[in-house]
């Protein structure tokens, strides 16, 4: 399969901070990647540097088979890029936005573009001025999809909209998966969890981890175990036990690399004769508070 | 060519107030200059008479009017940042360049081409000798307004 995104020891700094710290990702073509992280983690800077609004420290990253350092021009036919940091022309009516975008891309499909403004409710003869926030980011996706691009590249596209549009702006986008990949940031966990095939954690600045939801999804269990006397937990814990708490002869934690052999004899080991365990499935929201929490005690 | 024309069209239409202010003080000009206060001998010196009244304050007033339409125009696209929603467009930037540069042709340059000719011409001057010269004076004006302001910019 095709990398549509590559991107190696990306290194950003401002000055004293260090936005990006040897970021190396992949993007499959065909793949819907989510990039989550808290604030400040460094997802806008690495979306930047992507789409060639800024220049890397070091590193090296390619979007399209082309270094991200000539992204320009042309190459942005191929790529829909929304953002809700991005200054959408105000003073332009909707309509006249979507008709002087149109000449720009040579693959613009009027008929998408007419279906587009359809299913987003896009009022064509009102000022963008006059538009909410969740109109205007329905604005700015239906220009961005509505010449079949490649490459659709979302930064926080959902932040602060209310349900309905959310579920709109999915709506949308899950209609153009087939056809494009997707490289999304987002803190809307829930949102994600549900469209996304792969996911990145970036933690100040660096990629704890990047791998397909369902690997990440089978890789993190809540363990809840039964001890036979009440004792104090153990210590050290192995590395990849989250948050581990203790009421009375019960102990729950994160296990971080479930496995089914392993997980049941680690715990064996470290606990000894244990009642009862219990293995639940998390959620993306459950597992990114871990992964935070713990990142917070360090 | 189409894509020139494209962003020329925008920007007239973004900007037809601008232009339609320009355009007016240029015609106010060369209403004022045909006047015969010009040749009243205390037209040089300062009054505030005059400086009102006899059309000398519409000539700063037409470089600052055309000093903020050039503005205006070259800002519809800023350069500068990484919020701003065209960078991410499959823009062409000599395209975009060429585009700014028309505006200014067309809306500033031309006018005041046909203004200086019609004056001359008033005048009792022979306008065909002094064809060059008035588009020398054309390109040297704008491209002055622009280096100024880029050297404000930078």
């Amino acid at each position: 399969m095709t990398s549509v995104i590559r991107t190696n020891a990306l290194v950003k700094r401002y000055r004293s901070l260090t936005a990006l710290d040897g970021v190396a990702l992949e993007v499959q073509e065909g793949a819907v990647y989510a990039l989550v992280g808290q604030n400040g983690a460094g997802k806008t800077t690495a979306i930047k540097i992507l789409m060639n609004l800024i220049s890397a420290t070091s590193g090296a990253a390619e979007v399209l088979g082309t270094d991200s350092r000539k992204i320009r021009g042309k190459a942005y036919a191929q790529i829909g890029y929304v953002s809700e940091n991005q200054e959408i022309p105000e003073w332009m009516k909707v309509g006249a936005l979507l008709d002087y975008l149109r000449p720009f891309y040579p693959t613009w499909d009027n008929s998408l573009e007419q279906s587009l403004v359809k299913q987003f409710d896009l009022p064509l003869d009102r000022r963008i001025k006059a538009l909410s926030r969740g109109m205007k980011m329905k604005l700015a996706l239906a220009s961005a999809l509505a010449f079949h691009p490649r490459l659709i590249v979302l930064d926080e596209p959902f932040g602060g909209l209310d349900p309905l549009v959310r579920d709109q702006l999915i709506e949308g986008l899950l209609e153009r998966a087939a056809e494009s990949t997707i490289f999304l940031s987002s803190h809307d966990l829930a949102e994600i969890e549900s469209f996304s095939s792969h996911v990145g954690y970036l933690d100040s600045g660096k990629l704890l981890f990047s791998e397909e939801m369902s690997s990440l999804a089978t890789r993190f269990r809540e363990v809840e175990l039964t001890r036979e006397t009440d004792q104090p937990l153990p210590s050290p814990l192995p590395d990849a036990w989250l948050q581990p708490k203790t009421s009375g002869t019960l102990v729950r934690f994160v296990e971080s690399r479930f496995d089914e052999q392993k997980t049941p004899a680690e715990i064996q080991r470290v606990f000894g004769n244990v009642k009862d365990i219990q293995y639940r499935p998390l959620s993306l929201r459950a597992i990114f508070l871990a992964l935070a929490r713990k990142t917070e005690e360090v | 060519m189409d894509q020139i024309l494209h962003i020329f069209k925008k920007d007239v239409r973004r900007h037809w107030p601008e232009i339609l202010i320009s355009l007016s003080l240029l015609a106010l000009f060369t209403r004022h200059e045909l006047h015969p206060w010009t040749k009243r001998p205390d037209f040089y010196g300062f009054s505030t008479y005059m400086f009102f009244y006899s059309g000398r304050v519409i000539i700063p007033a037409l470089v600052i009017v055309w000093t903020f339409l050039i503005v205006r125009v070259i800002q519809s696209e800023t350069l500068i940042g990484d919020r701003q929603w065209w960078i991410t467009k499959p823009y062409v930037w000599w395209k975009l360049l060429l585009a700014k540069l028309l505006f200014i042709f067309v809306f500033i340059s031309v006018p005041l081409y046909h203004s200086q000719l019609f004056l001359l011409h008033k005048a009792g001057f022979p306008v065909l000798p002094y064809l060059w010269s008035v588009v020398l004076l054309q390109i040297s004006l704008p491209c002055l307004i622009i280096f100024s302001q880029s050297c404000l910019l930078v």
